[in-house]
């Protein structure tokens, strides 16, 4: 099943939530909305589930107007942040639901019994189905709810941050499995997420939000690799931002990047923490002087925080812990910077 | 514990035998809360002045009657009458004001409108309003005169001076009891769950019926007993209502009354025993009920 966005508003009083997004998602793909929070991207997926219903703008299912269709016309599954299991009733009860609501064609009892049973063997909770929510945990509830959404054969599945209230650990577990779960099933899915790092492990294209509208949408390495915006490349890692003009030259990074010639505009070059290199000796490429005022190792990584001299700015690098012994810095010491790899973005008037 | 430790300093032995013997009965694990000791203490003190104590009176003047006697006093024929009109007339208002109390409750939490303060504020009235003040308002608007009965009594409908009159007092002072207590209740509801019933494809009565009343139940059951409890006991309001024919529309708080001002007093606590009797079995069983239904869902999902 595609969905085709065209154009879609929303306004929650004076506070617009989406500004003409249009989205259009492939079959059997896995789409990652991604964006701070308050970006809009829950507003977006609560209305292709019919939630929520847009001021303008259309969504077709399989080239379908959707817009005379409620939430149980749409037949789309939807996962909650917070489960949303009913609490009076078994894991079986809650995943037979949708079966047993249904007006016509519902299915028989035992039909019922088989398609929980096998849902259940398929989110790994064969056997649970006489507990009730409050005796499982965060991630075998959301596996539920998971089922529960799966079992009225929705056309679309559609998951509101279906991580968001797990611990780390967890998380990532879920994340995977939800993964192969869904190269196994190959059912259209969109979910929500405001963590990058979730966003680019387990979709095939990231959607990128931002103030209600789209900054970019693309595959994880298309949007890491060439970030659209400013915006795209902070948010999705930590950067070092550097100043430079063009015609004065005065930062001599310029070098180490792809700079659009001539400009007279000032000019954003950003560089992430392990894309900067730290030396003792200027070497050939114009470098800048700096102090190490910070060392943290975090795990494998070792990050180093670095005072500019000539502009007092903050600069932070991060090294392999190899390269951190070789290197052997110190805190207090005076180096060199290389941002050995930038991307340039003219800076916005004013 | 200060006074205790200044106490015995001198017999080491015996302060330590005590502390342990404290630790033993009330701090069974160490804990961050403390005071458990007295506010239990207080706790024991305050029911016993209030409730345990006054009842036990009530107990150990009725035990001054041999046991046929007392039975004869519990069974007679008007005794009985007025257990049935007591227990029947305050069950059905109770269910009355367990239906529309989910009304007004479900109109309050779900609905924004102008007014709505007022209304919620309506509600609490009944328990402030004097219930005899309740009582004559309402025999008069529902007498055969009254703005309401007269339009009723053509009809052949009588509620005043009738137990339909005694319903009528109930459910007025019982509507705050049903709806203060479901209230808190559906407005915590997430709306998560009803949201996720109807993307399963369940119609709005579907959701209501198979999701909303469910998770609602030990709070209706709550609202239910309380309304009930309240209404068995209730005297002010009635007796005005009521007309309080021996055998037809005579409550048993007004038989012990009555009782009591012809200076019976044992037969006067004999029904008053049996009355709290037959109501302590019947909260026990909606506590029982509750505990069944609350059993399952206990911990909640976060």
């Amino acid at each position: 099943m595609n969905i085709e966005v065209r154009h879609l508003t929303k306004k929650f009083g004076s506070f617009t939530a989406l500004k003409d997004v249009s989205l259009d998602v492939a079959p059997g793909e896995l789409v990652a909305l991604l964006g701070p929070s308050g970006c809009g991207k829950t507003t977006l997926l609560r209305i292709l589930s019919g939630l929520e219903f847009p001021d303008s703008g259309s969504i077709l299912f399989g080239g379908e107007d959707a817009a005379a269709q409620t939430v149980g016309d749409r037949r789309v599954g939807f996962v909650f942040q917070h489960y949303a299991l009913f609490r009076h009733m078994t894991v079986f009860e809650n995943v037979a639901f949708g079966l047993r609501v249904r007006r016509e064609n519902r299915p028989s009892n035992e039909e019922i019994r088989r398609r929980v049973e096998a849902l259940l063997a398929l989110v790994k909770l064969d056997g649970f189905d006489d507990r009730y929510p409050a005796q499982l945990s965060g991630g075998q509830r959301q596996r539920v709810a998971l089922a529960r959404a799966l079992a009225v054969e929705p056309r679309v599945l559609l998951l509101d941050e279906p991580f968001g209230a797990l611990d780390a650990k967890v998380r990532k577990e879920l994340r995977r499995w939800l993964r192969r779960l869904h190269d196994e099933i190959r059912l259209t899915s969109i979910f929500v997420t405001h963590d990058v790092e979730e966003a680019l492990e387990v979709s095939d294209r990231v959607v990128i939000i931002n103030n209600g509208r789209i900054e970019q949408i693309g595959t994880p390495d298309e949007v890491y690799d060439h970030p659209a915006s400013p915006f795209v490349y902070r948010f999705l890692g930590n950067v070092n931002l550097f100043h430079a003009r063009m015609d004065q030259g005065r930062i001599a990074i310029a070098g180490a990047g792809e700079s659009p010639e001539g400009t007279e505009h000032p000019l954003t070059a950003y560089a992430r923490p392990h894309e900067v290199e730290l030396s003792r000796d200027p070497g050939p490429d114009p470098a800048l002087e700096a102090d190490i005022i910070h060392i943290q190792t975090v795990g494998p990584t070792v990050r180093i925080e670095l005072r500019r001299c000539d502009t007092g700015e903050i600069v932070e690098a991060e090294l392999t812990r190899e390269r951190y012994r070789t290197m052997a810095c110190k805190t207090g010491e005076r180096v060199h910077i290389h941002p050995n790899r930038v991307r340039i973005f003219e800076e916005p008037k004013n | 514990m200060a006074v205790n430790s200044i106490r015995f300093t001198r017999s080491n032995n015996r302060r330590v035998g005590i502390q342990r013997f404290k630790a033993m009965i009330l701090f069974k694990k160490r804990s961050v809360l403390p005071g458990f000791g007295p506010a239990l203490g207080f706790t024991l003190l305050y029911l016993s002045l209030i409730i345990l104590i006054p009842l036990a009176a009530v107990f150990l003047k009725t035990a001054k009657l041999t046991w046929p006697e007392f039975w004869q006093t519990v069974t007679s024929a008007r005794a009985l009458a007025s257990y049935r009109l007591s227990f029947g007339t305050a069950f059905l208002a109770a269910v009355i004001n367990t239906v529309f109390g989910l009304c007004v409750a479900w109109v309050l939490v779900r609905y924004r409108f102008p007014g709505r303060r007022i209304i919620d504020a309506l509600v609490d009235l009944p328990f402030a309003l004097p219930t005899s003040v309740a009582g004559i308002a309402l025999t008069a608007l529902y007498s055969n005169q009254g703005w309401i009965g007269r339009w009723l009594d053509p009809l052949g409908l009588k509620i005043a001076f009738t137990p339909a009159g005694i319903v009528v007092a109930l459910v007025f002072i019982g509507l705050p009891f049903t709806v203060r207590t479901v209230q808190p209740v559906l407005a915590d509801l997430e709306p998560d769950v009803e949201q996720a019933a109807a993307s399963l494809g369940a119609t709005r009565l579907q959701v209501i019926t198979q999701i909303v009343l469910p998770m609602l139940w030990p709070a209706i059951l709550t609202g239910f007993a309380l309304a009930f409890a309240r209404a068995v006991g209730e005297y002010g309001s009635v007796i005005f209502i009521s007309g309080n024919m021996p055998m037809k529309t005579e409550i048993t708080p007004l038989l012990i009354v009555t009782k009591l001002e012809q200076y019976d007093y044992t037969g006067a606590t004999a029904i008053a025993v049996a009355m709290l009797v037959v109501s302590f079995i019947l909260l026990l069983s909606i506590n029982l009920l509750q505990w069944w239904s609350g059993r399952r869902t206990s911990g909640g999902v976060t």
